[in-house]
């Protein structure tokens, strides 16, 4: 077979320069650049002016003169307190809430590995789809005082009556379980991915060596999870400090002021008392806060290494 | 082992249990007639079910009735919304910048660190802009709004779930592709956007869903619910509307919202169901290595 | 004209230098086998040529024209990965084709080329499948279709063979000489089975820490190596090295360690006292002679016998096809003969006459 009959090349020249326009050429070069255009419009419109008019919101008073008087609000309201314990109370309630029980969910389905698993793993993820205003009408009808099947499961087990939402003291418990309820699913979907992961040859090996199932969890499951445990603990905890559906809809903050969080209050000085500026003075506090929690996270735990992004 | 597998069985069957029966509870409220709604002690199942809480509607002296299909304009309106800024973010911004993060740009610490800030942007923070800026632009109370203001969350998200599907293309086959004579835009679009199918499969509905659920910019953002009319005008969504019957008119034929809540329960339920696989690898591909 | 020429070709990752200087001359029509060890910098060397990599310094010539800034698509040439690198989600047929399509060649034209290369390569069936679909074997089929089908100048292969087993192996290697020569194609092939390199190539080039040890046609490289490490490197069982001195008696030349020593011939232009490294390979080492060796190992291979045998404390592998069952423990008589006696220097290079 002589080589004409495959397709020859088109020009005889081994360097096929090809005409194409400058554009093209300028394009296919930086195509990187190009690609990124779109993310760096939005980064600019979203992020960058939004924040900027924050800014400025924040150290102009209501007719649009520069000054501290928003500061001066800041420094002098009463409930600010109140609001950063509550917002504190509240995520970490919910953040250990969720966490443990996703956690654990995740271990003991780990552990079954029947044949009813799969019906158990979608069970499980379900209440994460739904929105928490959803969630919040679900768990409404549930926590009604008078009417709702949780009370008449706790007097049926003597465990007297709770006015869940309208008592200050069960206010935030009561949405830590709902939290609990919604997101521990999170958790749940992420470690048991990650305990799937575990080669079968690690568990095995440490069965014929006859471990027992807690020091399998020590020595064998725990260690070889830490990067995606590391990353739902975190995502876990951005989710609940930004958290204000919730609130708004099941608790309105209350009763009194028991339940309002940061995001719920600045909502409130923003759309209720249309004290914008002050707002802007909150939120850009309110970001500051979460960068710097985020950034101690990322610097003080093994998250980055873990996940293979270092080295 | 028996014992310790039938107390496993116990414990994972109540914990099943425990977390549909928000759900089945809402199922059967919204299947009650509303003298049957709350009850003491309350009924576990429902005696007479009834479809009435999902097609009459009307107003009751002293409570605000409505049911499933006064909801209809603005089930429309979360849908719409939902599915068009879900497009977009996937295809416009998450898959362009997810690949030229993997590919062509160096520094992939310094842009997982970049991306997940962006995350961690509460709503709230930027509630306050985006009003000025909408209002500014006259959209407010329109599907624009939203639009919008819904690609601020949705676009980082997108990216950080497609660099995950993105960094495991095999390099050698964009190279074949390169030494093939390929020109680069081709490639990604010819070559690479196929072989993460999955990824975009996942992004579109983590995406639908994320937007379906929204609710503070919804809240802030729009007044009145669509029109059915042309030009389009009024975008409340559907949480908007429910949370409306809770916050504001505390008095409410609850079987008729909780027919309300079930309908717009429906599609989110049902994307999980068809999707599930897609999602679960989705959401774990960022964290898990390997 | 040489069709690939490279003048100090190196290249940097960082700080670390993985190909350094290398000069290297590629004839028209010739198979080049770059062989060398893992982390030797051939395949990066193999990338440089193809565009995927740019150098550090250095040029590369395809047909005479400077290509050092001509991107892959451009340098007509076509490569073969070690996993193939097919387009998944495309059929067998689309694969092949696609280096045609992208140059905008008339779809009956690319029709027929395709048939022409499948049949070729005997995989005209496939053509409607998916690469998943198909075996090992029958993807670096495809692949190498896809490569060829285009006629590119150079034909670039990256430890093709590798993933396949050793029947596979075997066939496959028939398959690619025969092709080359039919298409009389310029090749250069990276390995690093010396087995391989020795049957397939015009050409060997015995790469080591990035530089170019030497080159040469694969008899030559492996009877008479220029280089310790070549000596060492091509040959299965590898050659048996023994460290000693050059001394002098009665005007002969002699190599001498603590258990042994050697005549050697006198032209060999050494000083008494230098340090060497005498080499012999495992086939030359005879069973009969003036020695005295201790068998360790003893192991049979069918046609052949691999004998390990212990003299004074070093350990020599000796190939036998005398068809004697040794036992570990046997004394037997050893002799090397001088024809087949390789010297080194220290550095490693063969000692000149």
């Amino acid at each position: 077979m002589s080589r004409e009959s495959l397709a020859p090349p088109k020009d005889s020249d081994v360097l096929l320069i090809k005409k194409t326009s400058s554009f093209e050429t300028f394009f296919e070069n930086h195509i990187g650049l190009f690609l990124l255009l779109p993310i760096i419009i939005y980064f600019l419109v979203f992020l960058v002016y939004p924040v900027g008019q924050l800014v400025y919101l924040s150290f102009t008073n209501t007719k649009g003169v520069p000054s501290l008087t928003n500061l001066f609000s800041l420094a002098t309201d009463p409930y600010l307190s109140s609001v950063a314990f509550n917002t504190i109370y509240y995520s970490v309630g919910s953040f250990a809430a969720e966490f443990a029980l996703g956690f654990i969910v995740a271990f003991l389905l780990y552990f079954y590995r029947g044949r009813l698993s799969t019906f158990f793993r979608m069970s499980y993820s379900i209440p994460l789809m739904l929105s928490p205003v959803v969630s919040a009408l679900l768990w409404l009808l549930i926590y009604n005082q008078n009417y709702g099947p949780l009370n008449y499961i706790l007097s049926i087990l003597h465990l007297g009556q709770v006015n869940w939402l309208g008592n200050s003291t069960y206010s935030m418990p009561a949405l830590f379980i709902v939290n609990m309820w919604e997101y521990s699913p999170y958790v749940f979907i992420l470690v048991f991915a990650a305990l799937q992961t575990v080669p079968i040859q690690l568990h095995e090996a440490a069965a014929i060596d006859g471990m027992s199932r807690f020091q399998m969890f020590r020595y064998v499951l725990l260690p070889n999870i830490k990067g995606p445990v590391l990353i739902a603990a975190l995502l876990n905890l951005i989710g609940v400090l930004k958290s204000f559906d919730l609130v708004y809809v099941l608790t309105y903050g209350g009763p009194g002021i028991s339940t309002t969080v940061m995001s719920f209050y600045i909502y409130e000085e923003a759309f209720s008392f249309f004290q914008d500026h002050y707002a802007a003075l909150l939120s850009l506090l309110y970001l500051i806060v979460m960068a710097i929690v985020v950034s101690a996270i990322l610097k003080y735990t093994p998250i980055e290494r873990e996940i293979g992004l270092k080295s | 082992m028996k014992n310790r597998d039938f107390i496993l069985i116990t414990i994972l069957s109540l914990l099943a249990f425990l977390y549909l029966f928000p759900i089945y509870w809402t199922v059967i409220t919204s299947l009650k007639p509303n003298s049957q709604v709350f009850t003491n002690p309350p009924m576990f199942y429902p005696s007479s079910p009834t479809l009435t809480n999902y097609y009459q509607s009307g107003s009751a002296a002293g409570a605000v009735a409505q049911s499933a299909t006064g909801a209809l304009p603005y089930i429309v309106t979360s849908f719409v919304v939902a599915a068009v800024t879900s497009f977009l973010s996937t295809f416009l911004i998450g898959a362009p910048s997810a690949y030229a993060l993997v590919r062509h740009v160096r520094g992939k610490l310094w842009i997982a660190r970049l991306i997940l800030f962006t995350i961690m942007i509460p709503e709230i923070v930027l509630v306050v802009p985006f009003f000025n800026i909408i209002t500014h632009a006259g959209l407010l109370n329109t599907w624009w709004a939203l639009m919008l203001t819904y690609i601020s969350f949705t676009a980082p998200f997108s990216t950080w779930i497609l660099i995950g599907f993105f960094s495991r293309v095999p390099k050698v086959i964009e190279e074949a592709a390169e030494m093939d004579g390929m020109p680069a835009f081709q490639i990604f679009q010819k070559i690479s956007l196929r072989l993460v199918t999955a990824g975009l499969i996942a992004t579109l509905v983590l995406n639908f869903v994320n937007c379906w659920n929204e609710f503070l910019y919804a809240l802030v953002l729009t007044l009145t619910p669509y029109n059915f009319g042309f030009p389009p005008y009024g975008a409340q969504t559907s949480q908007v509307y429910i949370s409306s019957f809770i916050v504001v008119e505390r008095s409410v034929a609850w079987g008729g919202l909780a027919a309300t809540g079930v309908v717009t329960m429906l599609p989110v339920l049902i994307l999980g169901l068809f999707f599930e696989r897609y999602i679960r690898v989705g959401a774990t591909l960022g964290s898990v290595k390997g | 004209m040489e069709k690939v020429r490279l003048e100090g070709v190196t290249k940097l990752f960082g700080s670390v230098t993985v190909v350094s200087d290398v000069n290297m001359q590629v004839q028209n029509g010739e198979f080049r086998v770059i062989v060398g060890p893992s982390g030797s910098g051939k395949t990066t060397l193999l990338r440089l040529i193809a565009g995927l990599e740019k150098l550090s310094k250095g040029h590369i010539y395809i047909n005479g024209k400077l290509v050092d800034d001509i991107p892959p698509k451009d340098r007509n040439i076509a490569m073969v990965f070690q996993n193939y690198a097919l387009y998944p989600h495309l059929s067998v047929e689309q694969n092949i084709g696609l280096p045609l399509k992208v140059r905008k060649m008339p779809p009956h034209e690319i029709d027929r080329a395709v048939k022409d290369i499948s049949e070729l390569l005997h995989i005209s069936h496939l053509l409607k499948k998916k690469p998943g679909q198909t075996s090992g074997g029958e993807q670096q089929r495809v692949a190498l279709a896809r490569a060829l089908v285009r006629s590119p100048e150079v034909f670039l292969l990256d430890e093709p063979l590798s993933n396949l087993d050793a029947k596979l192996r075997v066939e496959a290697r028939g398959l690619l000489k025969r092709l080359q020569k039919e298409l009389d194609i310029t090749t250069v092939f990276v390995t690093h089975d010396q087995s391989e390199a020795l049957s397939l190539a015009s050409v060997v080039s015995v790469m080591n820490g990035g530089r170019i040890i030497e080159s040469g046609d694969p008899q030559r490289i492996y009877s008479f190596p220029q280089h310790l490490f070549t000596a060492t490197f091509i040959g299965s069982p590898p050659m048996n090295v023994i460290e000693g001195t050059i001394t002098e008696e009665g005007g002969k030349k002699f190599f001498s360690c603590e258990s042994l020593k050697l005549r050697i011939a006198n032209i060999y232009n050494v000083r008494s006292g230098q340090k060497v490294k005498l080499g012999i390979r495992p086939e030359d080492v005879r069973l009969e002679g003036d020695l005295q060796a201790k068998v360790t190992v003893f192991e049979p291979m069918g046609s052949t016998a691999l004998v390990t045998l212990n003299l004074g404390g070093h350990e020599f592998v000796v190939q036998t096809t005398s068809g004697i069952n040794f036992d570990a423990g046997d004394m037997v008589s050893v002799g090397f003969p001088s024809h087949a006696l390789h010297l080194f220097n220290e550095e490693g290079t063969r000692l000149p006459f």
